[in-house]
């Protein structure tokens, strides 16, 4: 490969890196991969990309002298850049199904990154406003877990029910991204509701009902006495951001 | 133009390699196909859905990691590019303070001053100790300056925040580059520990200037213009180990159970052995490994975490191929081996008595 079509091809696949990143900060998708306080940077680098692709297109016709010497290697580093441009427009894109949580397992604490000491933010909302993250983040930090006892709750999550469950039991779980999906983490509140039995595995719900406080391996949990559940659609922004 | 490439006389393994991405992508292709088409006819069936669930979870992992770790890849090879436009080494070794010690502690700290990661570190510590700065000092800088510089702090904190992992990550490099470094200062013989400089290194190292008059863009715009073709160079020789990197890390994540990981993972020792392993074999660009860490910090110990960002920027397999043009091969024994019983030591005793 010249040096001249060497440098076509890279401004080729640096404008569509930077025209894919850019479409999917356009569309909202990008929150399907990453968390929302990256998306600044990403959109910075989706520009860089095109104008990088700019000069070196132009450079490409003004290396006429340099025409007939070689590139090094550029056809296979070439290759391996195109791969997340492909993936992209090729799978469908989709936010990480509840179904991973059978690989990634699902954690009752709050995740490393959330692990904030400040609890008065989530003190003042409503408490039918709190997610799973706010909830469990309350449980971990607050000194006086007795304030929640009858507390009424409003959340949406995915089903998962384990063997450590007992029957009448289910987990409502939602993914936190701290960085990216790769770090996705499942956090689940356990609810309590006797007709278990028909809820779908993975599939999303919207729980309501009361805080009750449940002991579980020495450590006081929240669990929701559920009052009703509901089949809903998943939401548009499946994850919760720590 | 196979018969132009003189690797092509080793043999199929090297003319294999460029084959990957081609088989990758039709593998890509061929799932993403079933997956589109089990959303149009809306096919049901457990064994199906599965899959195609996989495949999108696949996809999902990958370009999280790739999207989120592509504005840290491109600001280090801006930063390296600036380096080989802007800067004169002859400078550097003026301004080098006499005593050794002193000097050999400043190496580890050089980075700070020339953001570039592991890919960068090795062509410009080989042309500081062509210009004259002592070897002890130069091995200083090229073990502690991808991760002990601006970029990797920002990418690292952006990770990980204000916790131990953070600060240690930093603590542990320098201290692991200045002893290494130290150690060089008992070998005199600089013509025992490297290789003289040749040409065809240039080519490898994208080290432009040595094959093009550096004297040819005078101008600001030239010089930026340079600055931006470095880096477009550099970014996809780096941008590869990346996207390789990724797709082990999704197929992982996507494949094995978490729960076998974790029987692998929460050994105080075995882990730690793990993960550096892996981080070798991975050889993540030190801006962007951080986020790959973060992805495992569910499943190991702290101290595997560390192993994993304080040796894989040393030592990984791109870099050990650098390693082996520069440095005769003692040396590079030396500099492979030193900085990972450092690690495991550190490490494992942090997870044994701090935890």
């Amino acid at each position: 490969m010249t040096l001249r079509t060497g440098r076509s091809f890279q401004a080729l696949i640096l404008a569509l890196l930077g025209l894919f990143l850019l479409s999917r900060i356009w569309s909202g998708t990008v929150l399907f991969y990453i968390n929302q306080r990256f998306v600044f940077l990403v959109f910075l680098a989706g520009l860089g990309f095109v104008i990088l692709a700019q000069v070196l297109y132009t450079e490409r016709l003004s290396s006429q002298n340099s025409e007939g010497s070689p590139m090094n290697d550029s056809k296979s580093t070439l290759g391996w850049l195109a791969i997340p441009i492909l993936i992209g427009l090729l799978v469908p894109a989709r936010p990480l199904s509840p179904s991973a949580v059978v690989k990634r397992g699902i954690s009752l604490d709050a995740p490393i990154s959330a692990r904030i000491e400040d609890t008065a933010n989530l003190l003042s909302l409503s408490p039918t406003e709190r997610t799973v993250l706010d909830w469990i983040r309350l449980f971990s930090f607050s000194e006086n877990l007795q304030q929640f006892v009858g507390q009424p709750v409003d959340v949406t999550g995915f089903v998962f029910s384990d063997g450590r469950l007992s029957e009448n039991q289910f987990m409502v779980g939602r993914f936190t991204i701290t960085c990216c999906v790769a770090d996705a983490t499942a956090l689940g509140m356990i609810a309590e509701y006797p007709k278990v039995i028909g809820l779908k595995q993975h599939s999303w719900v919207r729980v309501q009902g009361k805080i009750d406080l449940l002991e579980r391996d020495g450590r006081l949990l929240p669990i929701i006495r559920a009052e009703s559940v509901e089949a809903v659609a998943p939401p548009e922004q499946p994850y919760l951001f720590p | 133009m196979v018969k132009q490439n003189p690797a092509s006389a080793q043999g199929w393994t090297v003319r294999l390699i460029p084959q990957i991405p081609l088989v990758i992508l039709a593998g890509v292709i061929t799932l993403a196909g079933l997956a589109r088409l089990q959303q149009i006819f809306n096919w049901q069936g457990d064994l199906l859905l599965g899959l195609t669930d996989g495949i999108a979870n696949f996809s999902a992992v990958f370009l999280g990691i790739f999207i989120e770790a592509a504005p840290y890849l491109l600001l280090g090879t801006l930063a390296s590019g600036l380096v080989e436009v802007f800067f004169s080494a002859e400078e550097l070794v003026r301004l080098l303070p006499r005593g050794r010690f002193l000097a050999v502690g400043l190496g580890g700290l050089l980075g700070l001053f020339f953001p570039v990661c592991e890919c960068g570190s090795i062509p410009l510590a080989r042309r500081l100790m062509s210009k004259g700065i002592p070897v002890p000092v130069g091995i200083a800088f090229l073990l502690a300056a991808p991760v002990i510089n601006p970029i990797v702090i920002a990418s690292t904190f952006a990770a990980f925040g204000n916790t131990p992992i953070f600060w240690l990550r930093f603590a542990l490099t320098l201290l692991i580059a200045v002893g290494v470094g130290l150690l060089f200062l008992f070998e005199t013989d600089m013509s025992r520990i490297i290789r003289p400089m040749n040409v065809d290194l240039a080519h490898s190292f994208h080290l432009h200037d040595e094959h093009e008059p550096k004297n040819s863009p005078s101008s600001w715009k030239g010089k930026l213009k340079r600055v931006m073709i470095i880096a477009a160079d550099e970014f996809f020789e780096m941008g590869r180990f990346l996207v390789i990197g990724a797709l082990l890390a999704a197929l992982m994540q996507t494949v094995i159970p978490q729960s076998w990981l974790l029987s692998l993972g929460q050994g105080p020792i075995l882990s730690v052995i793990v993960l550096s392993l892996l981080a070798v074999l991975l050889s993540i660009c030190s801006t962007v490994d951080s986020f790959i860490a973060l992805a495992f910090s569910n499943t190991f110990s702290a101290g595997a975490i560390l192993a994993f960002l304080v040796y894989g920027p040393m030592v990984d397999i791109k870099a050990t191929l650098m390693f082996l043009r520069v440095f005769k091969r003692k040396t590079v024994l030396i500099l492979i081996v030193l900085p990972w019983l450092f690690t495991l030591v550190a490490s494992a005793a942090i997870n044994l008595w701090v935890r």
